[in-house]
């Protein structure tokens, strides 16, 4: 065959594969100040991220988004270019991402990776190198909202007093009837605090365990929601006494939230039974109804896992494939499991569960490490290795159902010519691709052009001029609603992000054995190997003829 | 009598020229060179210059060593008169400065050697910072330098037969079958044909310019170092029924047989692994140290099998350093006997001054542009390395003060010669050689003083300054060592006007004015 087929590799996509499949090799951030070889403490990090988002205020913006009932400010971070204006003051829709951490206060490695997330995005934006490259474009196409410490009372707590303390530190009382006949409050707490990441309201309290008197497990979801939210009279069986609700026998009281309009009223989800009862979860529930998060992680220790919804139910979501496929791309550079939350163990009021199942945010819990607080010269080390996940998840932000396409680039040689060809291959995409959406730029030297990408059978392609030189060539895409189709992350073999911004691709010349070559090969080979064949096949016989003389 | 040490078969000497004229070079050089001038358009005027430099230049060095039966200093003394004998002690001394730092490379190849075999060579390995951390600690360098050198005392003391013939007999028919299985192994990479068509395509643009025929008369020069006066060391312990030309022609022809082996094995697997085509050149660029212990070492960490390509390919490359080594050694041991030493003696004072006099290109590594630079050892392989341009006009000198044919007739051809050499002979000496020496002066200068302003002054390692004051200073204290020695050396039996075939028939005196005829001296 006269055309030798030869790969086009992208820099860019070997370095990214590179990086995410071997994270440990990305330099760690260049920490002159921070130092990830302890766990901070709450006052550490509260210092640390102000100082941060003072440097960085052109792309990270510091809010308190709550306060705990011990009174420590809820810290949220948003990274992003133009991080005072929302898709960057409508120039741009940029996908937001919410990223997670320490829901419970014994998982300290959980805050640390978020807190090292951010101190990648920051420390490397507009800095050269695959690291500036990755960083910037995540900051100027996402809007990336980090709680890097969900539960900072739990956190201190379990820093100060007792290590494996899971919860946050609002107290629970018991109610008694008191003189008057309704219930009062003990004054003296029954036990403390609540397991925030079992107190978002999806299909809340199904694993019973919300009576006060069980409160003292670290699991505890909190309290049931026992007012009558939806105004229909209907409140729930009173817990103590088990006396009737004060509303119809028949009546459903409650409309829990479950995506059912569970008592047939027309409205759904109106009347939750419980969850939202700590200030941290509602911040958490604010700031998501606040921005329109698309995909989210939520870190966790430990058990090296990468974990899906459904938690509480066996049954598969709708878009388990997608779920299945995005869980074992992000899970693959850290060599984590990826499996649905139920098959882990079934828990009703996750984080996951309602983001999915009320926002249809893909998100997923990442169980980082083997112990929930791994020696802290280990903090750097998870840390890096999960850079490559969060690299991959949020690059896939911007519309998650593109993890089902596969593209390849390739090029031939066509004497003078570049044939590039991209390869799109779709095993579950909802948006049908219009018929030639690709556009390829390419810049070699000082020539510069672009050329649509035409389909031809199963592929798209164009033909470019080479000069001999080095090309680097990008592509855009667009899918019928003109969202961008690929991005500048490109997955390993057909795994699936893709390419725009402009990446290296440079071309190994196609090589042939043209005649001038064989012959110069034949003359020089000959001329050497055969001439020292030739003296050495005659020095024998001189050889041999003198030892007989 | 004295028993006078010779090689034992023709074999020995051929395979110990080889070993002499393969170096680092032929890895290090060669496939840099090629890719900067356009492969088959190097390759092509590379050959040529093969036969109208290199072999030629041989076979007078063979001549002279087997006509005086001494070392450089004593053959300059025979041909010249004794005030010449210090350009003989220049050659010696030359060759002494080169192995002085070579014993430097020998150890970083024999470090690799051990590296690999540890299996250090995996994926994932900085080899930028493994090869920068090496040269940058200098115990490890020196441990790899004394182990270098007290491998090559160990062999030059057994002397020629039991030590450099025995080791030379083994070591290059293994270095060729490592080569060859090297280069098999990186031609059947995927991609291997792009780094042969790269190798061999000529180009017609390059194959007209100046530069790409100046680049390959340099390389086959330094290449088979032949002028050195290697060849000449080694011609001395000829047989007396042992062919020159002959000889000549098989160490030049071997000599680039392996360096296109060895090139095949270096252009195959840069460009098979490497990414692109920039990194490829990039690798070729390079050269030297960096192209062999880091990007190459990088390559083989990338194919299977690469722990073991790279044990084998640094075993290969540490074989022809050593045989190299062997002969700088061997040119000076020669010439101290010449003196009247022992040779226990002449090599243990080799040994010394190698490691002393090494020492600084060994531990001298400074920061220069964010890497480390070993400066003494560059400003050495500089300074002693181009003094072939002034070894081999002493060498010519000697020639043609001789006059040309009749060296030819007397000594070319004699009556042992495999091949009668012609009046090519006559007409190359007289007229191409001395153009060849005048482009490569003038080459060398030209480029040196138009080329960036450090290098044509003192301030940098390869300084042109520098070089000469070098030059110059070893030149006037050899000059007055020599002469004050002079009357050590016994040139009683050396007639330069008796033409090697009438040694056969007559009589000379021989060792200290006893008559013998040379019929009557055993072959040892």
């Amino acid at each position: 065959m006269k055309t030798t087929l030869v790969l086009f590799q992208t820099v860019l996509l070997t370095l990214l594969v590179g990086i995410s499949s071997t994270p440990l090799t990305l330099s760690a951030p260049q920490s002159e100040e921070e130092e990830f070889d302890h766990y901070w403490s709450y006052l550490e990090m509260s210092d640390v991220l102000k100082r941060w988002c003072t440097e960085h205020g052109d792309i990270a913006k510091l809010v308190s988004i709550g306060r705990t009932y011990e009174g420590r400010e809820l810290w949220a971070v948003k990274i992003s270019d133009y991080p005072e204006l929302e898709d960057d003051g409508g120039l741009e829709e940029e996908p937001d991402v919410l990223i997670m951490g320490a829901h419970h206060g014994n998982e300290w490695i959980s805050y640390m990776v978020p807190l090292y997330l951010i101190h990648f995005l920051l420390h490397n934006y507009g800095s050269p190198g695959v690291n500036g490259t990755v960083a910037t474009y995540l900051v100027d196409h996402r809007e990336i909202w980090f709680v890097p410490m969900v539960n900072p009372d739990g956190v201190e707590y379990s820093r100060q007093t007792d290590r494996g303390w899971r919860k946050n530190r609002e107290p629970n009382y018991l109610s008694q009837r008191g003189p008057s006949g309704e219930f009062e409050p003990d004054l003296v707490p029954f036990s403390y605090g609540t397991d925030l990441n079992r107190n978002y309201p999806w299909h809340w309290g199904e694993l019973g365990g919300s009576d006060p008197y069980l409160s003292r497990s670290p699991t505890y979801p909190g309290p049931p929601d026992n007012k009558d939210d939806d105004g229909d009279a209907l409140i729930p069986l009173d817990l103590w006494d088990k006396k009737t609700p004060l509303g119809p026998e028949d009546g459903v009281d409650e409309d829990p939230v479950d995506g059912i309009d569970n008592d047939g009223d027309g409205m759904v989800d109106e009347d939750p039974n419980g969850g939202f009862s700590t200030r941290e979860t509602r911040a958490i529930r604010d700031l998501v109804e606040a921005n329109s998060f698309t995909l989210s992680l939520s870190y966790h220790s430990y058990s090296e896992l990468v974990i899906y919804p459904w938690g509480w139910t066996e049954e598969p979501t709708e878009d388990d494939l997608t779920f299945r496929k995005l869980a074992e791309y992000i899970a693959q550079p850290m060599g984590y499991r990826a499996i649905q939350g139920y098959d882990l163990y079934q828990t009703d009021g996750d984080s996951d569960d309602w983001l999915y199942g009320v926002h249809h945010v893909f998100a997923f819990t990442v169980e980082l490490a083997r112990s929930y607080r791994p020696p802290e010269e280990e903090i750097e080390s998870i840390s890096a290795v999960n850079l490559g996940g969060f690299i991959r998840a949020v690059s896939y932000a911007h519309n998650p159902y593109q993890i089902h396409l596969n593209m390849s680039i390739e090029s031939r040689m066509v004497e003078d010519r570049v044939k590039v060809i991209l390869k799109v291959e779709n095993d579950r995409y909802p948006i049908p691709l219009p018929e030639n959406p690709f556009v390829l730029h390419w810049v070699e030297g000082n020539a510069r052009g672009e050329v649509p990408m035409v389909a031809d059978g199963t592929y798209y392609a164009a033909e470019i001029p080479w000069g001999g030189g080095e090309v680097t060539l990008w592509i855009d895409g667009k899918d019928l609603e003109g969202n961008p189709l690929i991005y500048p992350l490109v997955g390993e073999d057909g795994g699936g992000i893709a390419v725009v911004e402009p990446s290296s691709i440079s071309a190994w010349p196609e090589v042939h054995f043209t005649l001038s070559t064989v012959v110069a090969m034949l003359l020089i080979l000959g001329t050497v190997w055969g001439g020292f064949t030739i003296s050495l096949r005659h020095a024998v016989r001189m050889e041999r003829e003198k030892s007989q003389m | 009598m004295e028993r006078k040490e010779t090689f034992r078969s023709r074999w020995g000497l051929v395979l110990t020229s080889l070993g002499a004229a393969i170096g680092t070079g032929n890895i290090w050089r060669f496939p840099k060179e090629t890719a900067a001038n356009g492969g088959g358009s190097f390759l092509l005027p590379w050959i040529i210059f093969l036969f109208i430099w290199s072999i030629p230049i041989l076979m007078v060095e063979f001549a002279v060593g087997k006509k005086t039966r001494r070392g450089t200093v004593g053959a300059f003394m025979a041909f010249l008169g004794r005030k010449k004998g210090w350009m003989g002690a220049f050659m010696a001394f030359v060759s002494s400065a080169i192995g002085f730092y070579y014993a430097v490379v020998m150890g970083w190849v024999l470090r690799y050697v051990y590296v690999a075999l540890r299996g250090d060579v995996r994926p994932g390995v900085d080899t930028e910072s493994l090869w920068f951390s090496f040269l940058t600690s200098p115990l490890q360098v020196i441990f790899f330098q004394i182990l270098a050198i007290l491998i090559t005392t160990v062999i030059v003391m057994k002397g020629i037969e039991k030590g450099i013939e025995r080791i030379n007999l083994f070591l290059i028919p293994a270095l060729f079958l490592i080569m060859i299985f090297l280069a098999i192994r990186a031609v059947t990479l995927p991609g291997a044909s792009r780094g042969i068509v790269y190798l061999f395509t000529p180009r017609g643009e390059q194959l007209g310019e100046a530069s790409t025929w100046i680049s390959a008369l340099a390389q086959s020069a330094w290449s088979c170092s032949a002028g050195m006066g290697m060849a000449l060391t080694y011609g001395v312990y000829m047989r007396r029924k042992e062919d020159t030309t002959l000889n000549a022609v098989l160490t030049g022809l071997g000599n680039n047989s392996a360096s296109l082996i060895v090139g095949i094995a270096v252009f195959s697997t840069v460009f098979a692994l490497s990414p692109t085509p920039a990194a490829a050149d990039a690798a070729l660029q390079e050269g030297g140290t960096g192209l062999t212990f880091i990007y190459l070492t990088a390559l083989f960490a990338t194919m299977p099998f690469g722990s073991l390509v790279a044990f084998f390919f640094f075993l290969a490359t540490a074989f022809a350093a050593l045989t190299s080594m062997l002969s700088t050694y061997e040119l000076a041991v020669r010439n101290f006997m010449d003196f009247g030493l022992s040779r226990k003696r002449a090599v243990l004072y080799m040994s010394a001054a190698t490691f002393l006099l090494g020492l600084p290109s060994a531990a001298v590594v400074l920061n220069m542009g964010g890497r480390p630079v070993p400066v003494i050892l560059e400003n050495q392989d500089h300074v002693w390395g181009l003094a072939l341009l002034l070894t081999g006009l002493m060498l010519y000198l000697l020639l043609r003060s001789y006059g040309v044919r009749r060296f030819r007739e007397n000594f070319i051809n004699s009556r042992w010669s495999d091949i009668r050499v012609g009046r090519w002979f006559d007409v190359l000496f007289n007229y191409v050689v001395p153009v060849e020496i005048a482009v490569l002066f003038v080459w060398y200068f030209y480029q040196t003083l138009t080329g960036p302003s450090e290098n044509w002054w003192v301030s940098g390692p390869i300084g042109l300054a520098l070089m000469l004051i070098q030059w110059a200073g070893v030149i006037v204290l050899l000059r007055y060592l020599v002469n004050r020695y002079s009357h050590k050396i016994d040139l009683s039996d050396v007639d330069v006007n008796l033409p090697l075939d009438e040694e056969d028939r007559h009589p000379v005196r021989l060792y200290g004015g006893y008559e013998v005829h040379y019929k009557d001296l055993k072959e040892v």
